[in-house]
């Protein structure tokens, strides 16, 4: 009888369960789970406004620096398109209407991303409405006149509030596309970790390290806009990742405005945690609290465990009150400039030379380069291009630890095993065109092992191994992929001397 | 205030919800967006009522801080205001006017000063000399290559840790960071020294002075740098150095993966790394103020994560520190 009554109890709660919609989240990166309960609390505050913890006590309504996924915050800070767009007040003529008249405000918009719709939102950011909002009738972009569903401000706006129009939606619409195309590998919090991500391999992309892989910019900086939208519209080929062309130019700036904004969250939670975890992971507080305990008992007033814990706390407090703030601030400053500088042309790698045209002895030259003691690239891609060169069967040290990886081969910044590409296949993961292979080589690919020669070669040198490295797909050889590979190195006169076609033989 | 024409956008909004949490189909809701402004003006937060479809939009500042009821003026507990204006922290200003005190340094003179030594207990591990792994004839045919990751010296004093204030105390004039670049070179497939420390805004230079190529590859919390050093480049690649770490950063090779080395980044010329007997001594310390000290090395992590040290002006300090040998591994 109980397992009948359990049975229809199931029934019932089913169809409950299935309307009861949940709720997305950011999950929150594990080693948050490392730390004491008060600092987990703190990080979460930062990013959620949730729990307002004792020393922050000053605002219940604090929506933390990005909020949940239904509940965003566009913190300002960060250089992100958040709105439809911005900009600040040039004419407040027509702000005071008369009688039945909508009230008109010029805008010089600073930043425009998607076009200004009757019903959208305009948002004060500064002046004496800051924070109101009003509702958009009609945006002549000839004139810049913004006419309202208002009758009117009572007291004029002064000019030069800045004003953000459709605040949030190129964010929403990033979040819904996001949801559609892009959770199910990369996961809500841009994790890698959406529930089909177990079945691939590549993994798919984890953003909170801020890092990606296939960018334009030098080896210092972090991706442009334009190298994320890229990787949208083309896929990267060789990997679960498609092409979304079919989305328009708007939808796709929307995802990487997202994406950017994900990787921003990850970039924060990930600092908050190793700042704080040196002092306060449950494991170093349990020690500070053993050797405090021993240290009183030889004085006269022993501690408890209790007493010892209250301590750290305390100057964990102390620390929150007094020094975080500051600390933060810089902190995300830094980070926005980070970002915001990938944006300039000076980030972004042009060779000075153009493509060395592509003759025999443009790809000869590449190939010896390909073997030189100042490439080595055969150690990783191997002496015949298959990514099965030395390195890929030496046992490697993860830099975090400096012990050895459990197994053979390259690890990427992810912590996951890596291949050094096939080059005899023509799949190039970062693009295809000279020029991605050119950057590919001239500023490394971020997060992996493969380093930046910039420093080391010349721009014609860099062409030549592009040259030789498009030409190695056509390489007539006498060993194919799956073949095994061949560690010996080609005999030296042949690797300077020799045109591929001879080579092979 | 505002005319409005106030509709009940959030009666309609609310009504949405709860049938949109039964069958809403496969779309994926939109998310609501709350604004942070960069700006310190701290506006009141408007009613979700006024924008269109249930979007809350409110404003909050940029401070770390959150904000209270809007205050008519920051005053005094308030940080300087998160704009662009204020971005320099208090040291970086007086280290702008560094004045005359690091002549005296140069003098001979020693000033305020801590110094002392790092030794094991117990039995010092013997760590293995390294082989060279990978395919590099260059670093396979150096045999063996010493491994500096545990170097104890004379008295079972132990090398290379570091020894900083972790943070320029407030209102202390920072002397100027030397002009003289740091370098870390590359010599017989190691890096040399294994533990480095610059002064953020001191030039830094990789070197490399074997017959083989190196990259340098390190990824701290503000440090991210990786290039190749060509063979026997002895110009050095520089390294930008433009923010303090909290930890020493590792330094990693990733042609030869046994090439390991340790990089700070300080905010402040008070640090040292102990030599080869564990010795350290930190000379011209700013006398008066609480210096809170970190010891730290590659192998045994913390020797002392806090040490809280004023010291008078002209005041030697000594204090010897163990490190349990357990601590270093085998």
């Amino acid at each position: 009888v109980r397992v009948h009554v359990s049975i229809v109890l199931c029934l019932l709660a089913l169809p409950l369960a299935g309307c009861s919609r949940q709720q997305p989240k950011f999950e929150n990166r594990e080693s948050l789970s490392e730390l004491i309960p008060e600092v987990q609390q703190h990080i979460r505050w930062v990013l959620e406004g949730t729990d307002d913890p004792d020393f922050q006590s000053g605002d219940p309504d604090f929506p933390g620096y990005f909020g949940t996924p239904t509940d965003m915050v566009a913190w300002e800070r960060l250089p992100i398109q958040y709105h439809a767009a911005t900009g600040t007040l040039s004419n407040v003529d027509g702000a005071v209407a008369e009688g039945t008249q909508d009230a008109t405000l010029g805008v010089d918009l600073t930043t425009q991303n998607m076009p200004i719709e009757p019903g959208a939102s305009a948002t004060f950011l500064s002046g004496a409405y800051a924070g109101a909002s009003v509702t958009v009738e009609a945006f002549n972009p000839q004139n810049g006149l913004l006419t309202l569903q208002e009758q009117g401000f009572e007291s004029a706006p002064a000019v030069g509030d800045r004003i953000v129009i459709g605040a949030g939606e190129v964010l929403k619409e990033g979040r819904m596309l996001y949801a559609e195309h892009c959770q199910h590998c990369h996961g809500v919090s841009g994790d890698g970790n959406g529930p089909t991500a177990p079945y691939l391999n590549p993994p798919p992309r984890d953003y909170r390290l801020g890092l990606f892989k296939f960018t334009s910019t030098q080896a210092s900086e972090k991706a442009q806009r334009a190298d994320l939208a890229q990787t949208i519209l083309e896929g990267i080929p060789g990997t679960y990742m498609p092409s979304f062309k079919l989305l328009s130019e708007r939808e796709t700036q929307a995802i990487v405005e997202y994406v950017l904004w994900l990787a921003m969250r990850g970039e924060i939670e990930n600092g908050q945690i190793q700042a704080l975890r040196l002092d306060y992971s449950k494991q170093t507080v349990e020690e500070t609290i053993d050797s405090a305990v021993e240290a009183s008992q030889n004085s006269g007033t022993p501690l408890t465990r209790a007493d010892a814990r209250a301590q750290v706390i305390e100057e964990l407090t102390a620390y929150l009150t007094e020094d975080w703030p500051d600390e933060f601030d810089e902190e995300s400053k830094f980070l926005a400039e980070r970002w915001a500088n990938a944006e300039l042309e000076t980030a972004v790698v042009f060779p000075s030379t153009p493509r060395v045209p592509d003759t025999p002895e443009s790809r000869a030259e590449g190939r010896r380069l390909y073997y030189d003691a100042k490439t080595k690239c055969d150690t990783c891609h191997g002496p015949q291009g298959l990514g099965d060169g030395g390195q890929t069967v030496s046992v490697q040290k993860d830099p975090a630890t400096n012990q050895d990886y459990p197994l053979p081969g390259l690890y990427d910044n992810w912590g996951n095993p890596l291949q050094p590409r096939n080059l005899t296949t023509g799949i190039y993961r970062g693009g295809r065109r000279p020029i991605d292979l050119y950057r590919r080589m001239y500023a490394g690919i971020k997060g992996t092992p493969m380093p930046p020669f910039g420093t080391v070669l010349t721009d014609d040198e860099i062409w030549h191994l592009v040259n030789y490295v498009l030409s190695i797909p056509f390489e007539a050889r006498e060993r194919r992929p799956g073949d095994g590979a061949a560690q010996t190195p080609p005999p030296a006169e042949v690797a300077t001397t020799g045109t591929p076609a001879d080579a092979s033989n | 205030m505002l005319k409005q024409k106030f509709t009940s956008v959030a009666v309609v909004a609310v009504l949405g919800a709860l049938v949109a949490g039964c069958g809403g189909g496969d779309e994926p809701r939109r998310g609501d967006v709350v604004i942070q402004p960069r700006q310190q003006a701290a506006p009141e937060a408007t009613e979700p009522a006024e924008t269109p479809a249930g979007d809350a939009v409110t404003a909050t500042p940029a401070q770390p801080a959150p904000a209270e009821e809007p205050k008519p003026e920051m005053t005094q507990e308030q940080p300087a205001p998160a704009a662009e204006v204020a971005a320099a922290p208090a040291e970086a200003t007086a280290a702008d006017q560094a004045p005359a005190e690091a002549p005296a340094a140069a003098s001979g003179e020693k000033g305020t000063t801590f110094k002392g030594r790092v030794v094991v207990k117990g039995d010092v591990p013997t760590i293995p000399a390294i082989k060279p792994s990978g395919t590099d004839a260059f670093c396979i045919d150096l045999g063996e290559i010493p491994q500096d990751e545990v170097i104890v010296g004379e008295g079972n004093g132990l090398a290379d840790v570091f020894v900083w204030v972790r943070k320029a105390p407030s209102g202390v004039e920072v002397p100027d960071p030397p002009t003289e670049p740091a370098v870390l070179d590359q010599k017989g497939c190691r890096f040399i020294p294994p533990a480095l420390v610059v002064q953020v805004g001191q030039p830094m230079l990789v070197k490399n002075d074997d017959a083989t190529l190196h990259n340098t590859r390190m990824s701290g919390l503000a440090i991210s740098f990786n290039q190749t050093v060509a063979p026997n480049n002895r110009e050095g690649v520089p390294v930008d150095i433009s923010r303090p770490e909290i930890v020493p950063v590792p330094v990693k090779c990733d042609i030869h993966s046994w090439m390991s080395a340790r990089l700070l980044a300080t905010d402040n010329p008070w640090y040292a790394v102990t030599d080869r007997d564990g010795n350290f001594e930190i000379n011209n310390l700013p006398a008066g103020a609480e210096l809170d000290f970190r010891l730290q090395h590659g192998r045994a992590g913390y020797v002392e994560r806090s040490l809280k040290l004023t010291l008078k002006d002209g005041e030697v300090k000594e204090q010897t520190f163990e490190v349990d040998a357990s601590k270093l591994g085998g």
